[in-house]
């Protein structure tokens, strides 16, 4: 693999502009319904192949920033380029543009919800909702068992965390403690 | 308020290994510790995150409308992301030094499988409060199937299943 320094010059001919990288941003938050990698998709035909503002190397890179830091992946791999394009204003301006249109179908949920959820027919609605979300977290525990589980150290791990966790440790901690053994583990092999 | 949107923002901080990571995270903080939702409305909330086009973290939003109106929504928003920019802009300036380190890179290969333990204790919980009899049950267990072994959006797949609510609740 080339030296990151390599990947990342940025030897724009020139700069995108602020109103294009938000509209872009604003048709990724409109239109990127579905899991994450279905967003990447989205992500990568936009920004590399259709404006060509990133080459596949910068946006893996983007991607890979993304699920190295703390929040939604997602959004930090937007604010990474959104920078990398065009700084500070480039990064809140991704954000924005990512994140308007969801926030706006949300206020309007929660005001048919706040509104409606006592009718009874909302609550059924409901009902079948929270059982699909139990069947929608499994799901995601299971696709992320198969990709995670690949060592005797992860198996442990996870199960270890599992127990502490039902016996209410505190979450925070346990990541804390998890990232903690990770160094101690990992950290001096080169 | 000032108390949910800092929740929040260290919530955010360490969301760390993906979005889903915040669930177990907002259930101890938002549900157990201050009791600002029910175990009900707090799958309510991840169900209402889903639906949209964007992050599940989104879901943060509708809880501060819930709790405080538009301000809410908006303050949510705010607190959820900030962390976010911030550490996330810092990264890109000092972009060689972090990614040249070792410690990152090893402090997650642990953080991961630690998630899904944390995540399945929480599927276990939420599960206790909407799996209550049968038909909740196998709306649960398609749910899964559809989610996991087809291309179906779990949009979709979360609508359909209120609507079977309907027919059967």
């Amino acid at each position: 693999m080339r030296p990151v320094s390599d990947v990342l010059v940025n030897n724009r001919r020139s700069p995108v502009s602020l109103k294009r990288l938000f509209l872009v941003f604003l048709k990724i938050g409109t239109f990127a319904f579905g899991g994450v990698y279905s967003m990447l998709a989205f992500f990568e035909r936009e920004l590399v192949h259709r404006h060509k503002w990133l080459t596949e190397e910068e946006f893996s890179e983007a991607v890979a920033i993304g699920q190295l830091t703390p929040g939604a992946p997602i959004i930090n791999t937007g604010i990474f380029i959104g920078f990398y394009l065009r700084r500070i204003k480039g990064a809140l301006i991704t954000i924005v543009g990512q994140v308007l249109p969801s926030l706006v179908i949300v206020i309007l949920i929660g005001y048919l919800y706040v509104r409606y959820k006592e009718g009874e027919m909302a609550k059924a609605f409901l009902k079948g909702v929270g059982a699909a979300v139990v069947g929608l977290l499994l799901s995601v525990i299971f696709k992320l068992s198969k990709k995670i589980f690949k060592s005797p150290v992860t198996v442990i791990t996870g199960l270890m965390v599992f127990v502490l966790s039902i016996l209410k440790f505190n979450p925070i901690a346990l990541i804390v403690l998890s990232g903690l053994t990770g160094i101690l583990i990992y950290g001096r092999q080169r | 308020m000032f108390k949910f949107f800092w929740t929040l923002f260290y919530i955010n901080l360490f969301t760390i290994g993906g979005g889903y990571v915040m669930i177990p995270l907002l259930e101890k903080e938002i549900v157990e510790r201050y009791h600002w939702l029910t175990h009900q409305e707090f799958i309510e909330a991840i169900a209402i995150g889903q639906l949209t086009p964007g992050p599940l973290t989104i879901m943060n939003a509708f809880i501060g409308y819930k709790l405080f109106g538009i301000i809410g929504a908006l303050g949510a928003t705010v607190s959820t992301y900030l962390p976010s920019f911030i550490i996330v802009t810092l990264i890109s300036h000092y972009y060689n030094e972090f990614r040249s380190s070792r410690i990152v890179d090893s402090a997650i290969a642990l953080i991961k499988p630690a998630v899904i333990g944390l995540l399945l204790s929480t599927a276990i919980s939420l599960g206790k409060t909407s799996l209550l009899n049968t038909p909740a049950t196998i709306i649960a267990l398609l749910a899964f199937i559809l989610i996991t072994f087809t291309k179906i959006d779990p949009t979709f797949i979360i609508l359909g299943a209120g609507l079977v609510g309907m027919l059967f609740f």
